[in-house]
């Protein structure tokens, strides 16, 4: 399993890069998706298998929306791919910048002393503890937590109240 | 805006700041922040127009990445040290994350340039808000954690801020795009004092609070968004006027007025510690600032501009000026007599 | 040895059924129409027609894969692949009646899996770079992830009665009674929502023929065509086989009666499928709509705060694992 999670760690930053490096925003949300899978597998190499097939459910979603407003909103013959020179420029300079980044901030020591201690999604595990607490003495931040997504939801419907149904308004 | 949601966005304006105020957890503080970043949101835009879609944007972009690097740093904390702890941060990374991440909510120097647009794209009254309650909940982070933080960066993200923040405000035009320059320069002064006296650092946010407040109250007042309208003001209230120049001045630092204590104190601080060349620098920095604070006195009150008023009935319109402002302005000019007193319990 | 058992030999004994009866499926669903509408269907390869599918298969692969110029090629050519795999791969977690894995939360993942296959149509219609692909593909995703709000709360509710996410629990907890009698309304809702997640008709609007010309699948040809082909019927099955699990599993644990019993069941639901698509005329797209957004969902809602109020009210709660 060490290995998977190696590897899976090893996607989880490519697919960061190949969301910051900038292409067009389809290929973007692409990498976003990736980014969101690969960091589940890696949730669920530490054995927190509930907590991340709840959050990719979630995520999937949520990055379905953003993909179709994409396509929606900017239509290009020839999008900008991993492939342009741009956006290669800023993948390597990325890819640089973390294995500078992890070599001064000795992330490999983090990366080290985590516990690969229950493997993948078959025994009952500690999320389902983090969860049950929520519903007992954390009672009081899930209701701050509900009030703050209510709070969204009226802020969404202000923000998109009014002439042009659907999106910010303008004037 | 119906006021039913006027009053649920307040209303959580208020109570994400002080959740976060109060808390002791990480995730708790964290959510505090991100409901006092998405109540203000449609205050910023409550002026349909454009403009202000922009500013919400921009606030919104910053704002959000910033608290995701807090969240980050404090996981990365929780994971390395195995505990939620606000004042326990050890990690050295998250510390550093945590440090940028507040400087880019306060608008600390090199993460700055948002706050100038946004404030020029919202109202007066959103831009006060802006530079006052929006700052205590991120500076909750920084105080709480200030036995952690690293003096070096601090000393650099400050002096950076008092530095840009009177530079790059010489050239504006736009009341509240100076009003953010000179935020983002108090900022300095806050993030330069924040590891050597907390108390000292919370005092001089206060005043900072009192002193922005008032000046805003009489710009409000005379809806001054240009220096031009300054220029005109005087035809409708010059007590105002006078009263707003010396809030200016005493933002400022200039001595007979309260604005001078801080900076007073927080100098003899650095002083007292060997800091000499630090505290020069810091010194002489501040000048700029009083600069484009003088040529705003200067404009509004100490020459009488060859124009008249293009609004002929202005003086007709009724009084705004809130009543709180009178104790404002007694706190902003006239509190420099108690320091020695503020010196000993500080 | 052991290895090759466990990381080879186990699935493709998993997957290898699983594509006969697909191929099988295919022939079924022709011959029945074919009665249906008072002819015969595919009667000329082989006895009565049985090697049809074969015939089928071996002409789509021989075929030439066209690539168009114009569209995103890796991404293109990927997701039929990823379409099917993750058909199969939704079936790891099912006990018949013993699972390829004995997942804790074999529903969960299931549904993950299902959630999933939305992006290989999305991607392939968008990839294709087609306006029709691309409007077929985005109908089909708005239908489907409409359909799997409902699902996942009816999935909810059962797990209400059941206890945990695993779905050999579900074989334990219908050893009484199966879980269609105590929760037929969502067990309908259920089926109707198989209906459409899995885009069968009548909710066959991503492909319907005359408007759409096959939806978000037209600029596909031959070999990967014939992935997505088998992907959908594959996922037809699984879906068949989740509603067996959910609401009509076996009371009878002997282990070798159980996987016959199944599979009656699994074909009598796709028969269901086959009939509905014989029998009935297309939705329109907003009635569509209607129905999941403003009859399911508020009746599943409602529904899943009654299981769950009425397991607590008669003290009846299931046990945790």
């Amino acid at each position: 399993m060490s290995y998977f999670l190696f590897l899976f760690l090893l996607c989880f930053a490519l697919a960061i890069i190949g969301v910051a490096s900038n292409p067009s925003p389809f290929y973007g949300v692409i990498g976003l998706v990736m980014a969101a899978f690969f960091g589940c597998a890696v949730l669920v190499g530490f054995g927190s298998s509930f907590v991340s097939l709840v959050l990719f459910l979630i995520y999937l979603g949520g990055m379905l929306v953003v993909f179709v407003y994409s396509i929606a909103m900017s239509a290009e013959a020839y999008p900008k791919t991993w492939g342009d020179f741009l956006v290669i420029l800023y993948v390597f300079g990325f890819a640089f910048l973390i294995l500078v980044f992890s070599f001064i901030f000795e992330v490999s020591d983090i990366m080290g002393s985590l516990t690969v201690d229950n493997v993948g999604l078959y025994v009952i595990r500690m999320d389902f503890g983090g969860v049950m607490l929520l519903y007992s003495i954390g009672g009081p931040v899930l209701l701050l937590c509900g009030f703050g997504l209510l709070l969204v939801l009226f802020v969404v419907l202000e923000l998109t109240r009014g002439l042009a149904r659907g999106a910010l308004r303008i004037v | 805006m119906n006021p039913m949601i006027l009053f649920i966005l307040l209303f959580s304006l208020a109570m994400g700041t002080i959740t976060t105020l109060s808390s002791y957890h990480w995730l708790l503080a964290w959510i505090g922040l991100e409901i006092n970043t998405m109540a203000i949101i449609p205050i910023i835009t409550k002026k349909h127009h454009p403009r202000a879609t922009e500013a919400a944007t921009k606030y919104f972009l910053t704002q959000t990445a910033a608290s995701t690097l807090i969240l980050l740093s404090s996981t990365l904390n929780a994971w390395t040290t195995g505990q939620w702890t606000i004042t326990e941060l050890h990690h050295p990374l998250a510390m550093m994350m945590l440090t940028l991440a507040v400087a880019m909510k306060l608008g600390l120097a090199p993460t700055h340039f948002w706050l100038p647009e946004v404030m020029q794209g919202t109202t007066i009254k959103t831009a006060l808000l802006l530079t006052t309650w929006q700052k205590i909940a991120p500076l909750t982070f920084i105080y709480l954690t200030s036995n952690h933080l690293s003096t070096k960066m601090l000393f650099t993200l400050g002096l950076l801020s008092v530095m840009l923040g009177g530079i790059t405000g010489l050239n504006q035009t736009q009341t509240r795009k100076i009003m953010a320059y000179s935020s983002i320069a108090h900022m300095g002064w806050l993030t330069m004092i924040l590891t050597l006296n907390l108390n000292l650092m919370t005092f001089t946010l206060m005043l900072y609070i009192t002193m922005t407040t008032s000046s805003f109250m009489i710009l409000l007042m005379s809806e001054s968004k240009t220096m031009t309208d300054l220029g005109l003001a005087w035809t409708t209230s010059p007590t105002s006027m006078l009263l707003l120049m010396l809030s200016l001045l005493s933002l400022g630092g200039l001595p007979p007025l309260s604005g001078f204590m801080p900076k007073l104190l927080i100098l003899k601080e650095m002083t007292m510690l060997n800091m000499i060349s630090m505290s020069t620098i810091l010194a002489l920095s501040a000048l700029p600032s009083l600069f484009f604070y003088l040529r705003l006195s200067y404009l509004m009150l100490m020459t009488i501009p060859p124009t008249t008023t293009t609004t002929e009935h202005k003086w007709r319109h009724k009084n705004n000026t809130l009543k709180i402002t009178a104790q404002l302005f007694i706190i902003t000019t006239t509190l420099l007599p108690i320091t020695p007193l503020v010196n000993k319990i500080l | 040895m052991q290895n090759l058992l466990n990381y080879i030999i186990n699935p493709l004994m998993l997957i290898i059924p699983i594509l006969v009866a697909v191929a099988f499926l295919t022939l079924l669903e022709r011959k029945l129409l074919g009665y249906m509408q008072q002819r015969k269907g595919p009667n000329l390869t082989g006895p009565m027609g049985l090697l049809q599918p074969i015939a089928d298969g071996v002409k789509l692969f021989i075929k030439e894969p066209i690539r168009p110029t114009s569209s995103s090629t890796t991404l293109f050519i990927i997701m039929p692949t990823m379409a099917l795999m993750l058909a199969l791969m939704a079936w790891t977690p099912m006990p018949m009646p013993t699972p390829m894995s004995d997942m804790n939360i074999g529903l969960l993942f299931i549904l993950t899996l299902s959630s999933l296959t939305v992006y290989s149509i999305l991607w392939s219609g968008w990839a294709s770079n087609s306006k029709y692909a691309l409007l077929g593909a985005l109908r089909a995703v708005a239908q489907t992830i409409s359909y799997e709000v409902t699902l996942t709360l009816i999935l909810l509710s059962t797990i209400m009665l059941v206890g945990n996410f695993s779905l050999s629990t579900l074989i334990t907890t219908q050893e009484p009674i199966w879980l269609a009698a105590p929760t037929w309304p969502l067990m309908m809702m259920w089926y109707i929502s198989t209906l459409a997640e899995t885009n069968r008709a009548p909710f066959d609007l991503t492909e319907g023929e005359s408007e759409l010309v096959s939806g978000f699948n037209v600029e596909y040809a031959a070999g990967p065509f014939a992935l997505f082909f088998l992907a959908e019927y594959t996922n037809i099955l699984m879906m068949n086989t989740l509603s067996c699990m959910l609401f009509f599993n076996s009371s009878n644990t002997q282990k070798e009666i159980y996987p016959m019993l199944l599979m009656t069941k699994i074909c009598l639901l796709t028969i269901g499928f086959l009939w509905v698509r014989a029998s009935y005329p297309r939705f329109r797209y907003d009635q569509l709509m209607h129905l999941t957004w403003k009859n399911f969902l508020p009746l599943t809602l409602a529904l899943l705060l009654w299981y769950i109020s009425i397991t607590v009210s008669t003290a009846s709660t299931p046990p945790l694992l």
